[in-house]
């Protein structure tokens, strides 16, 4: 399938699949269609379709939610950068506060999705 | 300029410094092991004064710092006062490989110090995240040795001789290297391991020639002059008495 701009969907790699899988990521959002909240697992098994064209500026409503549901899983743990520590409480804090920081951990959540997803 | 000398910044006393103290110490070692001089300036070394002293008395050709960094500035082991800022004249760095494991420093920094006539740059575009559960030695667990092994391939790449070009393909392989070693771990956490290296692998750049290295575009591998002199010898000839018999420099501060 192609969009209006003649895109092709993305088919994500049986590699990409095992890896999501592998590290937990295969139910948390990756992207965001008309205010609904994609993971992996809804593209490959419901056929939603994702395209390329959807990941090339990093979208804060899905890095905010990714690190939300991560918070809720357990699975962030505590950040050092020289100069200071964040918990995982301290991390949604700043998120939520859209501070400086707080934008990093986004852009840097963003960035990560982009990598294992191999975008 | 002095080839085969290295300038080593190890900062301690810092807020979350001290495991960067402690690579940096492997870094030293490793240089020693490669034949360099060493001019290592640790913790309360580490700072302005020894640094401004030890580039000007040793020329260092690389340059080796850990600190905190920010886009214009780069801190010692007092986080307070600055070693390298970008208003400052920085041209006694002229003809120097320089890399800074400290976060921001490429955003400006790293610029000014090019466009003063360093060889080469090479630092991160913002903060320089890791994790780990020890305020010593890194390397003595694999969660801390993973970033610090990752933040540190770049200065052993141009210790080995490589251009800055190929020591930074070498430090990125590094990262990718530990990112599949998490990706296969098992371990409940490696998204976030993943996430942090991914992160920092991306913010390091370089500026400067890609080609600059730690090596006399000439070098004499056997120079009768200095192998038959005993008070003489060309900086480039690898069997610099000096830098065989000297591993360790005492910097006096000006």
């Amino acid at each position: 399938m192609t969009n209006s701009n003649s895109e092709s969907a993305i088919v994500f790699s049986d590699k990409v699949i095992k890896r999501l899988k592998t590290l937990g990521e295969y139910t948390i959002p990756i992207a965001d269609i008309n205010g609904n909240l994609v993971t992996p697992k809804d593209v490959v098994e419901k056929g939603i379709e994702i395209y390329p064209s959807m990941f090339k500026s990093p979208d804060s409503r899905v890095a905010e939610a990714r690190l939300k549901e991560k918070y809720n899983r357990g699975m962030l743990v505590n950040i050092k950068v020289l100069g200071n520590e964040y918990s995982p409480e301290d991390q949604i804090k700043e998120i939520e506060e859209k501070s400086l920081i707080g934008h990093t951990f986004m852009l840097a959540e963003y960035t990560y999705m982009k990598a294992i997803l191999d975008l | 300029m002095n080839y085969k000398t290295i300038l080593l910044i190890r900062s301690k006393n810092c807020r979350y410094c001290p495991p960067g103290y402690y690579a940096l110490g492997y870094i030293a070692d490793y240089a020693r092991e490669k034949g360099y001089r060493v001019i290592d300036l640790p913790a309360t070394k580490a700072k302005r004064e020894y640094v401004v002293s030890a580039i000007n008395q040793f020329k260092p050709k690389l340059i080796f710092g850990f600190g905190h960094g920010m886009p214009y500035a780069f801190t010692g082991d007092n986080a307070n006062e600055m070693i390298f800022w970008s208003i400052w004249d920085l041209s006694y760095l002229e003809g120097s490989i320089i890399y800074l494991l400290s976060c921001h420093t490429a955003a400006d920094l790293g610029k000014r110090m090019i466009n003063k006539g360093a060889a080469g740059f090479a630092g991160y575009l913002n903060e320089w995240h890791y994790l780990g559960t020890t305020w010593g030695d890194p390397m003595k667990t694999t969660l801390s040795k993973t970033f610090f092994e990752s933040g540190t391939e770049l200065v052993k790449g141009l210790i080995d001789g490589l251009s800055l070009k190929d020591a930074v393909d070498r430090a990125i392989n590094k990262y990718n290297s530990w990112i599949e070693y998490w990706e296969e771990s098992g371990n409940p956490f490696a998204s976030e391991v993943i996430k942090w290296l991914t992160w920092d692998r991306d913010l390091l750049t370089y500026y400067g020639d890609d080609n600059a290295r730690d090596k006399y575009p000439e070098e004499i591998d056997s120079c009768q002059e200095c192998v038959n002199s005993s008070f003489f010898w060309h900086n480039r000839c690898s069997l610099n008495p000096f830098a065989e018999d000297s591993h360790s420099l005492e910097v006096i501060p000006q």
